[in-house]
């Protein structure tokens, strides 16, 4: 039997997990089935989310921007996570709420302080890349691969420019998990807690709700709900309002539970709770069948959250991991459970919080995959021509639960072309929608009458062009770039690696089909590959393996005439399948 | 048996398993029955307990995260399974739409866009006369989901016997009132708060 090695002999990266907050952001990573914090800001291990520009470029992060902001400092970001995935017109309407002008254009929003623009992305990237500085201080090596939390309420917009900061910081996002969903993996792996719970999540600038059902290690999100609106700092600019003070001074006075406080936090805290009824009428379920509430989110801190939310639900919150870490928590674990590192029984079930569909007559929306939808899909709808000889169709793909265009975010718009002239309702076009476990769409048109097949792929995105994120990964530092060349060329020797596997195995299992001495030649030729898998050059690397494909093809043709000769014929059980059906 | 398909990753002969018998990689996505996928008959008559099992197993086998570590090509065929995976449970778990397979395994297609008998549309319109007028709405509710029990066991003996133009009128019917139920429903709701 021939062993095979491993490739890449340097230690295996921790891989780590990152909560991005709006106020707040925390990285911690899995070590030997203890999670730790990375030390972000001093000794201080949840890093204020706010950067502060200098004239000349030079950046400043957590505590001392807020230090900066404090001594009245022009140029300092925060709360840009409300501007995620937002165009200007979305960010309108919360212009009133959030401390900075807001600038941009139809395709993205940036935010204005004093003589400075910067998009969401933009800070985002410079706040990440940060923290991914900071954990390689503290782990004492690069690290590369990530699960990053979002609102579970966050639209494919969203979702979509959370990953291309994290690009831009040189990260690689091994998978994007709910913030909720997060918390529940804490509580349910290392609290060992079971049944059907409420996760009740406030942060500084979102709200979110999931009802997840935990058992022997499965972890499935029933249903989701939320705002992207609501939060924290809501209460903070009530609370400015009523007093006549800063949202700075604001926050301080939430913190220590001043007067009045309660007042201004009551109909905000009153909003969460319509939504969490109206996430148990979603599941068909009511506070009876819940088996308790944990609560996340450093706005939960509010004591007047706990008393509401046990009033609503006739549950205490669970206790035990820090609110302010319970994120970060469950994102190291996911990270970990993903790179493979035991946890092998662990399944993540994930649900999409928001319908998709398409506009059909009308400017009406039909939806082809329905809010709390597990992910990942594949759906596929059936449409045809409401005209002779129409051989072009507009795609709209929409976004939201209301009925009407309007009422939806649109994603992505493009025309089908080339369909061959038909007579009214004779032509046969599939729209095909397919969501991936990060939540991100993919649609895909083709038109299947004659033959004539034509697909246009979309991956909707909130504005930001290809090329734009080209220049921007351009201008982003050469640090980055070389862990794409790093990424690149271990791809290369996991192909690699692959290509040996899977000759070894065939050479193992049908060698008796050869003569000696080509086999000899074949276990050689296996040889000198795996001499390349520790390779440095990624050319060397994929040379070695087509090298090594070439040498095996006419044994693969061989091993595959030999089992179609020992087959039955005529029992090829797939060859009478329809395709996949819809309506 | 055998396929006419090799491996993508070892050019091996495959099997009729999902992954390669020789060097274990997941396989391309293939055309298969949801019933055939989930090893259930194809029958109107479900076990969720079932369903709800294999539902389990076949996303440990096919969920994307058990792929996160493979190559690309691998993951993506993780998506495409994992993908048809969901989108099957769902189907299944509907009656209508699990009808709808049934009906789409004997080449009857697009049952749903059909236009309902005048018989059916008399007894709709009066339904949503009852639903429009009706403030009391309990006694609609047991009434429709009296029927639509009934209409159930009306396909699982359709489908048993073959009879598959009354299927596709049972399926229809339930169409209806699976709708008309949400309706009940969202209406009683907007009286309570109300």
């Amino acid at each position: 039997m021939l062993t095979i090695s491993e490739p890449g002999q340097d230690k295996k990266r921790q891989v780590i997990g990152i909560d991005l907050g709006t106020t707040f952001s925390l990285v911690a990573y899995d070590k030997e089935g203890q999670v730790h914090f990375v030390p972000l800001d001093g000794d201080a291990t949840a890093l204020p989310s706010m950067v502060a520009y200098g004239e000349n470029g030079e950046m400043s992060f957590g505590q001392h921007a807020v230090d900066l902001l404090k001594a009245g400092g022009q140029n300092v970001f925060y709360s840009m996570k409300r501007l995620m995935g937002k165009n200007v017109e979305d960010a309108q309407t919360f212009a009133q709420t959030v401390p900075f002008e807001i600038a941009g254009d139809a395709q993205i929003a940036k935010a204005r302080f004093k003589s400075i623009e910067k998009s969401a992305v933009e800070v985002s990237a410079d706040l990440l890349k940060h923290m991914k500085h900071k954990t390689e201080q503290h782990l004492g090596q690069a690290v590369y691969d990530a699960v990053i939390t979002v609102p579970a309420y966050f639209n494919d917009a969203q979702r979509q420019a959370t990953k291309d900061a994290a690009k831009l910081a040189g990260l690689n996002v091994m998978r994007l998990i709910s913030e909720p969903t997060a918390a529940a993996l804490a509580y349910g792996l290392d609290k060992k807690a079971e049944g059907q719970f409420l996760v009740y999540d406030l942060g500084g600038g979102t709200f979110d709700v999931s009802l997840l059902k935990l058992t022997g290690g499965v972890f499935r999100v029933v249903a989701t709900g939320g705002d992207t609106y609501l939060g924290g700092d809501d209460i903070d600019n009530a609370l400015a309002q009523a007093k006549g003070i800063t949202t700075l001074e604001a926050r301080t006075l939430k913190e220590q539970n001043g007067a009045g406080v309660a007042d201004c936090a009551k109909p905000i805290i009153a909003k969460t709770l319509q939504i969490c009824d109206d996430v148990l009428n979603d599941a068909e379920m009511t506070e009876d069948d819940l088996d308790g509430i944990v609560l996340v989110g450093g706005s939960t801190r509010l004591p007047l959250v706990a008393t509401m939310v046990e009033e609503a639900f006739g549950h205490k919150p669970q206790t035990g991991i820090n609110p302010d870490q319970v994120v970060a928590h469950g994102a190291a674990l996911q990270a970990s459970a993903l790179a493979g590192n035991k946890r092998d029984d662990m399944l993540l079930l994930d649900v999409t919080p928001l319908s998709l569909g398409l506009e059909t007559m009308g400017g009406l929306v039909e939806k082809v995959i329905e809010r709390n939808t597990p992910i990942p899909i594949t759906r596929a709808q059936k449409f045809t021509t409401f005209k002779d000889g129409q051989t072009a169709m507009d795609i709209h793909v929409l976004q939201g639960e209301r009925e009407t265009v309007e009422g939806c975010r649109s994603l992505a718009k493009f025309r089908l072309k080339g369909i061959p002239s038909l007579p009214a309702g004779a032509a046969r076009i599939v729209v095909r929608f397919a969501l991936d476990a990060d939540g991100m769409l993919t649609v895909t048109a083709d038109e299947e009458t004659s033959g004539v097949s034509q697909s246009v792929d979309v991956v909707p995105s909130y504005g930001l062009k290809p090329d734009d994120m080209l220049t921007m990964l351009k201008d982003s530092m050469t640090h980055a770039q070389q862990d794409v060349g790093f990424r690149q060329l271990k791809e290369a020797q996991l192909e690699l690696e692959r290509v040996i596997d899977a000759c070894a195995l065939a050479l193992e299992k049908d060698g008796a089909l050869l003569d000696e001495t080509t086999f000899k030649t074949l276990e050689n030729a296996l040889k000198v590959a795996k001499s390349f898998l520790t390779a440095s050059n990624r050319d060397d690397v994929e040379d070695a393996m087509e090298t090594l494909e070439n040498a095996f093809q006419s044994f693969s043709e061989q091993r595959v005439n030999n089992a179609l000769k020992q087959a039955v014929v005529g029992q090829n059980i797939y060859s009478e399948e329809k395709g996949e059906t819809s309506k | 048996m055998q396929t006419n398909e090799i491996c993508w990753s070892c050019k091996g002969p495959l099997n009729e398993g999902f992954f390669c018998p020789t060097c274990g990689t997941l396989r391309r996505p293939f055309a298969l029955s949801p019933f055939k996928f989930f090893a259930l008959p194809f029958a109107f008559n479900l076990n969720l307990n079932t369903l709800e099992e294999r539902y389990l197993d076949l996303q440990k086998q096919f969920h994307p995260d058990k792929f996160v570590t493979k190559t690309s090509q691998e993951q993506m065929n993780a998506l495409s399974w994992g993908g048809f995976l969901n989108d099957s449970y769902n189907k299944l778990k509907k009656p209508v739409e699990r009808a709808c397979l049934l009906l789409a395994e004997q080449g009857i297609h697009d049952v749903l866009e059909e236009k309902p008998t005048p018989d059916m549309m008399m007894k709709q319109f009066e339904l949503r006369e009852q639903l429009e007028e009706s403030e009391q709405l309990d006694d609609l509710l047991i009434e429709v989901q009296d029927d639509i029990a009934n209409l159930e066991s009306g396909l699982v003996e359709s489908f048993d016997s073959s009879n598959f133009e009354k299927a596709k009128k049972q399926t229809l019917e339930l169409q209806f009132l699976s709708k008309f139920t949400r309706d009940i429903k969202r209406k009683m709701r907007q009286l309570k708060t109300n």
